[in-house]
């Protein structure tokens, strides 16, 4: 396709300017006006006499009613763009809306959404959801509390003896199998750092990391850094630490869930008292058994 | 026609009278077909018929006088050009029988009547020498009577370029005309 102006240097040999082309089209020129463009002004005005076709009768009987059918019709409607769809405006505010209320709906669906897939949701969330009554999956904090309140139904911690990995009834099904390493989570967060006892095959406590008395052998309670805190865990597995603790000669206090056991104190026998933590003795006041 | 006249006839139109109907279908329904029939509508009695009843539909919308409601008129109609265009170019269809034969338009003067004896196809032939845009610019303001900034709004260009086309269709036209020796 050629440019404009493509044609400009035989439109001005032609003698076709802007001007004279729209007094030709205005029918200004009439052909017996001037001799430059006769042909073409007589050409133009032939046109609409030429080319103008009238329709059969028919045609326009059946055409006319149909047109004052439809203006009749139209006229009671009212407006046009009145009876039609919503102004430009207004769709866009009901669009708006409709993506307000979807973003709104799939908010709660998102949420629980990285609940599931371990993303340790903020406290503020966890609760909303449990305030009407939805449990949030795979949150710690959920779990810490399920573990402080099993703390009662296993506290033989303080035997020595390892409790056989406890499954609650709701414990069904994938959050099942997650919920163990959750817990293991939930109890170093509730321990802390210096202390993160894990149960050996035995079912024994066993003290990893820097040992900070170097006369205690390792995998023996030592004052209170064997104070094991079993946070989060309702099988009382950690108490093993303190009962472990005083078969070495010191008296372990084994804190099971926040204070869910209490330890033992001399012999080797830890008691396990879930949910009523009675300190015996402050951490770190071994007696000889 | 007078304007007082032309808005006594759009009022009688808009609440549906066949009589106010009729004289706006004689008076524009043949420029339409011939504009139509020029530019290579598939079928330009069915596109005329649609562009007066969407112009039927919309005319409570209208204000105006006589040359803007023409001009309103053909910018529907070169619309519903370009819809058939487009439908017929997805959708090819098999020709049809002949329409009915038109009726001759009426020349309201000697003038036309002398004009008159140059035929729609030597006008039609000599037309073919420009482009589509070239000749619908052309026709829309020679068969439709609208201004270049109409004309713009209708098939969606500039006024410059409406300009540039009509000048070029409007070469074309002549040197068509002196290739063919046409005397008028």
């Amino acid at each position: 396709m050629s440019g404009n102006g493509a044609f400009e240097g035989e439109m001005f040999e032609r003698g076709i300017n802007e001007a004279s082309a729209e007094r030709l089209l205005s029918g200004r020129v009439r052909g017996s006006d001037t001799g430059e463009h006769a042909e073409l002004a007589e050409f133009l005005r032939a046109v609409p006499t030429a080319l103008a076709e009238g329709s059969p009768r028919e045609v326009e009987v059946t055409m006319v009613r149909r047109l004052a059918q439809t203006a009749r019709v139209a006229a009671q409607e009212g407006p046009p763009q009145a009876a039609s769809a919503p102004s430009r405006p207004r769709r866009r505010r009901l669009a708006l809306l409709a993506g307000a209320a979807t973003v709104i709906a799939l908010f709660p669906a998102l949420i629980a959404g990285l609940a599931f897939a371990g993303v340790k949701l903020p406290d503020p969330v966890s609760e909303a959801f449990e305030g009407v009554g939805v449990e949030l999956p795979n949150q710690a904090a959920t779990d810490a509390r399920d573990g402080a309140s099993g703390q009662e139904g296993s506290s033989e911690a303080g035997d020595g003896r390892q409790s056989p990995v406890t499954t609650r009834p709701g414990d069904i099904g994938p959050r099942a199998g997650i919920r163990p390493a959750k817990r293991r989570e939930a109890r170093r967060r509730a321990v802390g750092p210096s202390a993160s006892a894990r149960e050996d095959p035995n079912g024994e406590a066993v003290r990893r990391g820097p040992n900070p008395n170097p006369r205690t052998p390792r995998g023996q309670a030592n004052g209170p850094p064997a104070q094991s805190n079993a946070g989060g865990n309702g099988h009382g597995n950690a108490g093993g630490g303190g009962s472990q603790g005083s078969q070495g000669g010191g008296n372990g206090n084994g804190n099971a869930g926040g204070g869910g056991s209490q330890g033992s104190q001399g012999g080797g026998n830890g008691n396990g008292a879930g949910g009523s933590s009675k300190p015996a003795e402050p951490p770190g006041q071994a007696k000889k058994g | 026609m007078p304007q007082e006249r032309f808005q006594a006839l759009l009022a009688a139109a808009k609440v549906g009278d066949e009589g106010a109907w009729s004289e706006i279908f004689r008076w524009l329904s043949p420029l339409l077909l011939g504009y139509l029939r020029a530019n290579g509508a598939p079928d330009p009695e069915d596109t005329c018929s649609e562009a007066f009843l969407q112009a039927a539909r919309d005319l409570g919308r209208f204000e105006g006088d006589r040359g803007q409601f023409r001009s309103w008129l053909f910018t529907i109609a070169h619309h519903r050009l370009i819809d058939a265009r487009r439908h017929s170019a997805r959708r090819p269809v098999e020709p049809v029988a002949e329409p009915p034969e038109p009726r001759g338009f009426v020349a309201e003067g000697a003038a036309d009547e002398a004009l008159a004896r140059i035929g729609a196809e030597e006008v039609r032939s000599v037309l073919e020498a420009t482009s589509p845009d070239q000749r619908a610019v052309l026709l829309l303001r020679v068969l439709g009577d609208l201004t270049v900034e109409e004309v713009a709004r209708a098939v969606g260009k500039r006024p410059g370029a409406v300009k540039a086309l009509q000048r070029r269709g409007l070469a074309a036209v002549e040197r068509e005309l002196a290739k063919r020796g046409v005397t008028l």
